[in-house]
């Protein structure tokens, strides 16, 4: 067949040179990155120093007692202070072009290419940093990078505080009654932290997504055997099954946040006012100095999680099914 | 353990100081016991901690390994759960290989460790002492007021407290239980003619003094 056609693949009839059949002109992420975890705690700026320091009351004024007419009034008393030192992690990336690539796509010019390549190395290099803080985050990092299971857990030394010297510094901690999550557990669990010395104010149970669909299946599904409220047909079989009447996103009135990463086993029961993340430098972008042809930049910054009152906040752990 | 007049200390430091005396004056008799120590109100709480723990405070900042810690010799901490078919369960760090691979990682894992056992209390780990803040009988009723009830016995302070003219009707009666179980029999703490201690209300109160 003679002219421009479809089949030729070379030659003066081909079509291939004309067709825009190399990229279309954007990018479909792939990669899962976390960012589940930033944007849950206040940021707090670092002051000076390697550490947050926060001080920690942990005891009242001792001269507080009743007395009777005519009593010495004895020695004055004062309140008892600890200081707690939160770390901060400080991240990088390292995104390098060299000359000959700058000038080949003409700086992401769209009469060059289909995307700013450089830029979106910069720009996907920030999410890898933040993804990396929140891995760390939900670890159990105790020194930077400190991680939310670190924080509550009722051994260990946090922020420079021995949780077995000073004992108001642990959570509660257990491991569940069972491999597979149990309503009493998460009672139980609310009730242990809410009791002194804890005082906890949950505010959300976080875990994994797995956890909340064992939670779901605990509670019971519609039209399954578990449902908790099945309507009988004649003599029992077969039966309705029907929906749970209870909102299985909330337990005992507060939310459940699963987050992906964070350990399979375990329920968080948090007081989330309490923590805070430390910024002691914001992501930064800079041009480091020539020593070729090409540009290097660094992008880096400084994150620290902290929690004001980690005995506030509780773990319940062992969950394998 | 405490007498009252140690609240009473105008300064931190010489509170601190006071609170050293006593704990390492009990560390000598052999009469410490957490139990006691557990149920003081803080600032002796932690004041004791930091002696057994040998912290200093500095700038209110806590120093560690300034001082004498205190291991135990590492014979552990006996305790007893007051259930005669209870278990104690306590937290132990173990290193597990991650399924398939050659890395291991350090988990907590819960360990039944039957009805009485001698638990070790190393620093640094400390499991006796969490299990006993935690589940301890009686800090958990003295702490929550009642609301909460302990199910783990410190032997030591048990013993000591059932030998007071002072002891409750049921810190007897559990002593009088506890050396009649087999379990506890075998640990080897306790020798049947120790029973001689324990009076009954009616000896103890003719005992006490007027």
């Amino acid at each position: 067949m003679a002219g421009v056609t479809a089949a030729a693949t070379s030659g003066e009839g081909a079509i291939t040179d004309a067709l825009k059949s190399q990229a279309v002109q954007e990018q479909i992420e792939q990669l899962y990155r976390n960012d589940e975890v930033m944007r849950e705690f206040q940021m707090r700026p670092f002051t000076g120093g390697s550490t947050i320091n926060v001080k920690m009351h942990y005891a009242g004024n001792t001269s507080v007692s009743t007395y009777s007419e005519g009593d010495a009034i004895g020695q004055a008393g004062a309140q008892s202070y600890i200081t707690a030192q939160w770390p901060e992690a400080h991240y990088k990336c390292v995104v390098q072009i060299t000359g000959h690539a700058r000038d080949f796509t003409k700086d992401g010019s769209n009469s060059a290419v289909f995307y700013d390549q450089a830029g979106q190395e910069i720009q996907r290099g920030m999410v890898d940093i933040v993804h990396q803080i929140s891995l760390d985050m939900l670890s159990t990092g105790t020194t930077a990078p400190v991680g939310l299971q670190g924080i509550v857990d009722s051994t260990g030394t946090l922020a420079g505080l021995s949780k077995s010297t000073y004992t108001w510094w642990a959570s509660y901690e257990t491991a569940g009654s069972s491999t597979t999550i149990t309503v009493a557990d998460l009672n139980s669990g609310l009730a242990s932290a809410a009791d002194p010395p804890y005082a906890a104010r949950i505010s959300a149970f976080w875990t994994s997504w797995k956890q909340k669909g064992k939670h779901a299946n605990v509670i019971g599904n519609a039209g399954a055997a578990n449902s908790p409220i099945q309507i009988q047909v004649g003599n029992g079989t077969p039966s309705i099954n029907m929906p749970s009447t209870t909102d299985i996103s909330y337990h005992g009135g507060v939310p459940i946040k699963p987050k992906s990463n964070l350990t399979n086993s375990i329920w968080l029961g948090l007081t989330e006012s309490d923590f805070f993340i430390g910024v002691s430098r914001d992501i930064t972008v800079a041009l480091l100095g020539k020593t070729d042809d090409s540009d290097k930049y660094l992008i880096t910054c400084g994150y620290g999680l902290g929690c004001m009152a980690p005995r506030r906040s509780f773990k319940l752990t062992t969950y394998t099914d | 353990m405490f007498d009252d007049q140690l609240l009473s200390h105008g300064s931190a430091q010489a509170r601190r100081r006071a609170v050293a005396s006593v704990i390492n004056a009990r560390l000598h008799a052999g009469t410490f016991n957490y139990t006691e120590l557990m149920t003081q109100p803080e600032p002796l709480l932690s004041d004791g901690m930091e002696i057994l723990d040998g912290v200093m405070v500095e700038n209110n900042i806590p120093k560690y390994q300034m001082g004498p810690v205190e291991t135990w010799d590492g014979q552990g901490i006996v305790l007893v759960h007051i259930h005669p078919q209870g278990h104690i369960l306590g937290d132990v760090v173990v290193k597990e290989r991650v399924p398939g691979t050659n890395q291991f990682r350090s988990v907590k894992r819960r360990r039944d460790f039957g009805n009485a056992a001698v638990i070790s209390d190393v620093p640094g780990e400390r499991i006796a002492r969490a299990m006993l803040y935690r589940s301890g009988w009686p800090i958990m009723q003295a702490r929550t007021n009642g609301a909460a009830m302990g199910s783990v016995i410190e032997w030591r302070w048990l013993e000591r407290e059932a030998a007071s003219p002072d002891a409750a009707e049921e810190v007897v009666k559990l002593y009088a239980e506890i050396i009649t179980r087999k379990g506890f029999l075998e640990l080897g703490v306790y020798a049947p003619a120790d029973q001689s201690k324990i009076k009954t209300p009616g000896e103890r109160r003719a005992g006490a003094s007027p």
